[in-house]
């Protein structure tokens, strides 16, 4: 395929989304050299901010807001990235190379990127309820807060990372916690049933009230407090509810503007969906998987980071196609769980270290090919892991349950293509 | 602030198993933070003196708190 042109320093970037997908392409355009205009379109007031301390040191009142910022804000200053705040984008009109704002102004583009994120799941008629919430951006984080820190009860709908993250800063702040997972187990889409187990036994142990199989039939306000009706039949009362059952890519934009999407907005190797001149990164880009030979929308932070340094480096015309095995963590009381490549329930799980004391890799194989890593403080593992699984290794079993073996060693002893 | 000699480097070391790869510190003192091909932060062990408000900072703005700065005595 055609490279893009070289975009020359009179021209310009638009970018639409001021989240980490949004902040790294600005900082990567700079960074390999681009000289031209680049501007950043957040519908937000605050200038890019990290999501991850959301539901842990922030609403633990541990980290200030300010603190959560993306880079300080002399960075943006000195990268001369302009920062369009508090303003949408209503739409983009390709042919014309342009985006209109919320207000009514006009943006030329030479190369946009869509880095438009996605909007929390809600529940039916749950926008009406003043006591019940999601936790996608730094205001809603700001509200739950008082909460948390004020000791309020707190009922969990999802008990995904975002869920389980919020339980566990919530309970170590003196809340009484329910959390209701719809599923059999938690994860459990994702993961073998025996992983889910330590999850849940995890968030048991911690005093969490981890109700399995359970989704919300209806919430009911009244007299300052909030009812679950559960679809098994039970209620759970508490003063506040957040609902954490997942993401919906915003995809009303590249939609309206008649780009291609699917599960979000579909994009090449190079990060470019249908229209010329217009890429997409981050939690809202569907994008092929040249290493695992799929398509792949993955709603994580370093996805959006590196995925969308990579879309920038395209929109600059340099050949980088984005080929990276997806890696997540996610911090639960003293816990970083990491999880590399794509897990799926089905996976043999051979385990490395002792589940039973929190302290251990899963390693998950598929047809006897390394598919995906699961480690609990764990990270080393969990990054050969992760360069094992980029090339196809199959490892021998018993060396990968025995603590004594280097990993590293079977990457150049086992690979096969 | 530091007390340590003028002479002496600053002692810095990123937790491996802390950082998440935010990049921040590459981006505020690229010469003494550098990120991995996955994108993780590494430090060179010691940074000059000179550079003590850089790296001070990039400590201050870790989101994992992951960087450390030791000033040894000299």
């Amino acid at each position: 395929m055609a490279l893009a042109a070289v975009l020359r320093d009179e021209q310009t970037c638009v970018i639409v989304g001021a989240g980490a997908a949004g902040a790294t392409a600005a900082l990567t355009l700079r960074s390999e050299g681009f000289e031209g205009r680049v501007v950043i379109v957040g519908d937000e007031e605050h200038p890019p901010y990290n999501r991850p301390p959301l539901s842990k040191a922030i609403v633990r009142g541990e980290l200030e807001p300010d603190r959560a910022r993306l880079r300080p804000a002399k960075v943006w200053e000195q990268k001369n990235v302009e920062m369009v705040l508090g303003r949408s984008v209503t739409e983009v009109a390709p042919e014309r190379h342009a985006v209109r704002l919320s207000d009514g102004e006009t943006l030329r583009y030479d190369k946009l990127l869509l880095a438009t994120g996605g909007r929390p799941r809600t529940l039916a008629d749950m926008s009406s309820l003043d006591r019940v919430h999601t936790l996608r951006t730094l205001d809603d984080a700001l509200k739950i807060r008082e909460l948390v820190c004020g000791g309020a009860s707190l009922a969990i709908a999802g008990a995904g990372f975002i869920g389980a993250e919020l339980a566990a800063s919530a309970v170590a702040r003196g809340c009484q916690v329910t959390v209701l997972e719809a599923a059999p187990l938690p994860l459990s889409r994702a993961l073998p049933a025996s992983l889910g187990e330590v999850y849940a036994r995890l968030h048991r142990d911690r005093g969490v009230d981890l109700r399995l199989g359970v989704g919300v039939a209806r919430i009911v306000e009244q007299a300052g407090s909030v009812r679950i009706l559960g679809t098994s039949g039970e209620t759970i009362r508490a003063d506040a509810v957040v609902v954490a059952i997942g993401l919906e890519p915003d995809v009303a934009l590249a939609g309206a503007a008649g780009l291609a999407i699917g599960d979000g907005v579909l994009v090449d190797e190079r990060c470019r969906t249908s229209a010329p001149d217009v890429y997409a990164a981050g939690d809202v880009a569907n994008h092929p998987s040249p290493l695992l030979g799929r398509r792949l929308r993955v709603e994580h932070w370093q996805n959006a980071q590196h995925q969308a340094a990579a879309a920038a480096r395209c929109m600059l015309g340099m050949d980088q196609p984005f080929a990276e095995i997806p890696w997540v963590w996610s911090d639960q009381y003293e816990f970083k769980l990491e999880i590399a490549g794509l897990a799926d329930p089905g996976d043999d799980v051979v385990m490395r270290g002792d589940p039973e004391s929190l302290d251990f890799t899963a390693f998950l194989l598929r047809e006897g090919v390394l598919a995906a890593a699961v480690g609990v403080n764990r990270a080393e593992d969990v990054r050969i892991a992760r360069r094992l699984i980029a090339n196809g290794v199959t490892p021998s079993r018993n060396a990968l349950g025995d603590p004594s073996f280097d990993l590293g060693e079977l990457g150049a002893t086992t690979l096969t293509y | 602030m530091s007390t340590g000699s003028a002479e002496v480097p600053l002692q810095v070391t990123v937790d491996r198993g802390a950082c998440s790869g935010y990049g921040i510190c590459a981006d505020l003192c690229p010469s003494v933070f550098k990120l991995d091909d996955d994108g993780f932060a590494v430090a060179v062990s010691a940074a000059p003196r000179d550079l003590e408000a850089e790296v001070r900072e990039a400590e201050r703005e870790c989101p994992e708190e992951a960087i450390t700065v030791a000033s040894p005595e000299g």
